[in-house]
């Protein structure tokens, strides 16, 4: 236990490296801000790298992770700058002493849970199907291969899974020293505990700090997350960085925010290699910023999408090179209009599943949330954001439903199995962006300065409306 | 209540109300959902190559004895008896593979008994696949056996 905690510490320290690195944070102030980013940035990098050394048969465990951090520090610690303040922290700016007391107790609450829950996966063996069946499968042969043997990975289904999940296990387990079932679960857990921190610290930024307290408690306390994060299932995991890419790219489009273009690309590559359906929520993500971010922001999107494409193409390729199939479905059958009048009848079941199970109870009140959100920022006239926000959801909804609708396997027995999970991204990712969507309507002063930046913007691009 | 005087601020007021209901309503259920969760698992003794819930599939000595006869990188071929589904959608056999894939590493399961260097047989005699053996061994307790094929 101590060794997998200690290796939590190389990540958070990875990702501290990376901050300066990447631009994130370019001087103390910032980097001290954005400390709580640091973990899931780390734990993000790191997967992604051990993804891709995975494809060539090379191991990643806390050695190489230590030598990469430090030669990051020493890149980061010879870019730093002078401090300057250049976070608009708007922490508990409209209720003084008491909502900051309010601020710490409900996020407190939230990581309270949290380590609650991790200290349960302490003790919880792999159990669910899923669990062992494909991840911890998948991540024992990375950790007993040294990486991607191909008379595994070429044929253990399913094959169309990517890596970063099963990468990210086989380090924890080069940590211990061991294949551990039930140890392994401990870091989903501290997964959940980043996520709120960083979640935090995104929304903290532009958003009254009790407010984004208040709704990332919304968010990890539902039953759904804390329930599908304890069976090592990659669906969690895989909203975790949908959410935490999509508010990043909010920010990017609401308020040029560049500096979170690069977390932008690494939470949704982190993504795109999670699970085949992270393709689906990064495109959309990327697809609605192109739409409504205007010409001004066109070039940065377009950036931290080359990004993205470029994490992903490695798997792309070994999937290609070695005949890798998704045998439940072919997306280019979704451009196929009799094939997809043919599958007719799937597509009101698919619908109703997907919708009753985004709108389900185990998720809390968060897709209401999410949609009075999106409401507030309509009214608000904060257009960009609006837009964007709407886009993603409506893409992703249609995506997850599509997916259903071309699927070869009895529509009943995929809806079972899997929309429950499915929809984990779409409604967490959808949450997560409410603070952003909702905090310029709070005030009539707020909404003012929205008015006067999306003004200026407007004026910026010549006069290109979103 | 100058702050909500416009429809947007009403709708920021309303986003604020629906998560605090909302962490009200989950937060309960999910606590004493690990509390639950912790007083289960907390006694059961868990052993490394097995997953205790599918045990009926293969049970956890015959993993032991399977293991201590397949080396690393060996392809073994699962021959077992079909039956009903053990989860919704899997049936039996399929179940006992997967559960097999998973329990053998660092061996390495394949589809076609023709590629592999091991026969694993659960609940059934290895002879009825018709493929010459060096040799034979039995785990008779669990009906496992462990058939090296002739090369």
């Amino acid at each position: 236990m101590t060794r997998l905690l200690l290796l939590q510490v190389l990540f958070l320290g990875l990702g501290a490296a990376l901050l300066p690195v990447l631009g994130i944070a370019r001087d103390r102030a910032t980097l001290l801000a954005r400390l709580p980013l640091a973990y899931m940035l780390g734990i993000a990098a790191g997967g992604v790298v051990a993804a891709q050394l995975a494809l060539l048969g090379a191991a990643v465990g806390p050695l190489e992770l230590a030598v990469l951090t430090a030669m990051l520090a020493l890149i980061g610690w010879r870019r730093r700058r002078p401090s300057k303040r250049t976070l608009r922290g708007r922490r508990g700016a409209w209720l003084g002493g008491a909502g900051e007391i309010a601020t710490s107790v409900v996020l407190l609450l939230g990581l309270l849970l949290l380590a609650h829950v991790t200290r349960m996966l302490e003790t919880r063996p792999l159990y669910e199907w899923d669990g062992w069946a494909i991840w911890a499968t998948k991540a024992r042969a990375l950790y007993v291969f040294g990486g991607a043997y191909e008379p595994v990975f070429a044929h253990y289904a399913p094959v169309q899974h990517p890596l970063f999940f099963p990468a990210l296990e086989a380090i924890d387990f080069r940590a211990l020293g061991r294949f551990d079932g039930t140890l392994v679960h401990v870091q989903l857990g501290l997964l959940g505990i980043g996520f709120a921190a960083a979640l935090w610290t995104l929304l903290r930024e532009r958003v009254p700090a009790l407010f984004a307290s208040i709704c990332v408690l919304a968010i990890v306390s539902a039953s759904a997350f804390v329930k599908q994060l304890s069976t090592n299932y990659a669906d969690v995991p895989l909203a975790i960085m949908v959410a935490l890419g999509v508010v990043c790219l909010a920010r990017w489009i609401a308020d040029g925010e560049r500096s979170l273009l690069a977390p932008t690309a690494v939470f949704l590559a982190a993504a795109t290699l999670t699970k085949p359906e992270g393709l689906l929520f990064a495109a959309a993500a990327l697809v609605a910023a192109l739409a409504s971010g205007g010409r001004e922001r066109l070039r940065g999107t377009l950036l931290a999408s080359a990004a993205v494409a470029a994490l992903y193409l490695p798997w792309r390729v070994f999937a290609g090179v070695h005949g890798l199939r998704n045998p439940e479905y072919s997306l280019g059958d979704a451009f196929d209009p009799r094939y997809l009048a043919d599958r007719a009848d799937r597509l009101g079941p698919a619908l109703r599943s997907v919708a009753g199970h985004a709108f389900s109870l185990d998720w809390g009140l968060l897709l209401p949330l999410a949609l009075a959100a999106v409401a507030a920022a309509l009214l608000a006239r904060r257009w960009r954001l609006a837009g964007f926000a709407a886009g993603w959801g409506l893409l992703s909804f249609a995506g997850v439903v599509l997916v259903f609708w071309i699927s070869v396997v009895p529509v009943e027995l995929t809806l079972r199995w899997a929309a429950y999970r499915t929809v984990a991204s779409l409604v967490v990712g959808a949450a997560a962006l409410a603070p952003l969507l909702a905090a310029d309507a709070w005030t009539p002063l707020a909404r003012q300065r929205a008015e006067r930046v999306e003004g200026r913007l407007d004026a910026a691009a010549g006069g290109q409306e979103t | 209540m100058h702050r909500l005087r416009t429809p947007a601020a009403a709708a920021a007021v309303a986003v604020a109300v629906l998560a605090v209901v909302s962490a009200a309503i989950t937060f309960p259920e999910s606590w004493s959902w690990a509390t639950d969760q912790r007083e289960a698992f907390a006694s059961v003794e868990v052993q490394p190559d097995v997953v205790f819930r599918y045990q009926q599939l293969f049970p956890a000595d015959a993993v032991a004895f399977v293991r201590e006869r397949v080396r690393k990188k060996e392809r073994f071929f699962l021959v077992t008896r079909g039956g009903d589904d053990v989860v919704l959608g899997v049936p039996r056999a399929t179940a006992a593979r997967t559960f097999a894939r998973y329990a053998l590493l660092p061996a390495v399961q394949i589809d076609s008994v023709d590629d592999a260097d091991v026969v694993v047989a659960v609940g059934v005699d290895p002879g009825t696949l018709g493929v010459p053996f060096d040799r034979v061994e039995w785990d008779r307790k669990n009906g496992v056996a462990v058939a090296r094929i002739a090369r």
